[in-house]
């Protein structure tokens, strides 16, 4: 894993990048909706570009937010699927088949890919850590 | 006309999820409403349709909102975004769920929305938002303490 700055605009997408590297299903890309819309992700000084060194706290995504993420990733890692590349299509999947607003929510048939995603995030180093929202 | 209801609502109450259909069935004679924005969201890529919406118009009485414009949305919206710059814990109120909030804000009216997050910025907005959710969910959204912004050039 490359040990980047990151840009403030493409935090999110580029941290999930560098953790999905070997490929992008449609429910781990649900999933990540789902660490993103419920999950604050704390960062070390100096990995934002232009935070003067200070931590970063980005607090946990809204639906359209997250969304937004996973289309951008989506047409990154899967160019030739073009009609998954939106927004509106990753915010409508995410209502219809993972509509969890809080960690605890998610089924427990779901809990262990989605912590391994949480995990594998938190790994990265320029994570300081991935907390569950209030 | 009171509610006014996010994308997720509409998504939901179509579908039948039944915290979504009650609330549904209990504002139905308040008025139920969506903005453009929202409409524009709901129909994006032929992912919902206008049939959709028209019988959301007739089950539930669910309106388009007519008098506000693209325009008066946006500035709005870009009030209400103006209002997260710079603040702690570092949220942001990105245009297309600001558009959703724009009308609610707008018209002093509640928005019911079940996105957990988006209920978190509304409030802090000081807006009259609705968490429609269950479980753990609603419990996080009825103990939400706001944390309050100013938004520019409001009274």
């Amino acid at each position: 894993m490359s040990i980047t700055t990151l840009a403030r605009d493409t935090v999110h997408r580029d941290l999930l990048r560098d953790c999905l590297a070997e490929g992008l299903s449609e429910g781990d890309a649900l999933l990540a909706m789902v660490l993103l819309h419920t999950h604050a992700i704390d960062l070390h000084p100096g990995a934002v570009a232009g935070g003067n060194g200070t931590p970063s706290a980005l607090p946990a995504l809204t639906q359209r937010d997250a969304a937004e993420v996973i289309a951008a990733l989506w047409a990154d890692l899967r160019p030739s699927h073009d009609a998954e590349a939106t927004t509106a299509y990753w915010y409508r999947q995410y209502n219809i088949q993972t509509p969890y607003e809080v960690f605890d929510d998610v089924p427990d048939s779901l809990k262990p890919r989605l912590i391994e995603l949480r995990d594998r995030l938190a790994r990265d180093p320029r994570v300081a850590a991935v907390v569950a929202e209030d | 006309m009171d509610p006014q209801l996010d994308v997720n609502a509409l998504i939901q109450i179509l579908r039948g999820a039944a915290e979504f259909v009650a609330f549904a069935q209990a504002n139905r004679a308040a008025g139920l409403a969506y903005n453009a924005a929202a409409k524009a969201e709901f129909l994006a890529n032929g992912l919902g349709t206008q049939a959709e919406l028209d019988s959301l118009a007739r089950g539930y009485g669910v309106a388009l909102i007519g008098d506000v414009s693209d325009q008066e949305i946006d500035v709005t919206a870009g009030r209400l975004q103006a209002a997260f710059v710079g603040t702690v814990p570092g949220r942001v109120l990105r245009l297309p769920d600001a558009r959703i909030l724009a009308t609610a804000y707008g018209k002093n009216e509640r928005l019911a929305t079940g996105d957990l997050q988006l209920f978190k910025r509304a409030r802090d907005l000081g807006l009259a938002v609705v968490f429609l959710g269950s479980g753990r969910s609603a419990a996080r959204a009825s103990a939400y303490v706001p944390r309050s912004v100013t938004i520019p050039g409001s009274p």
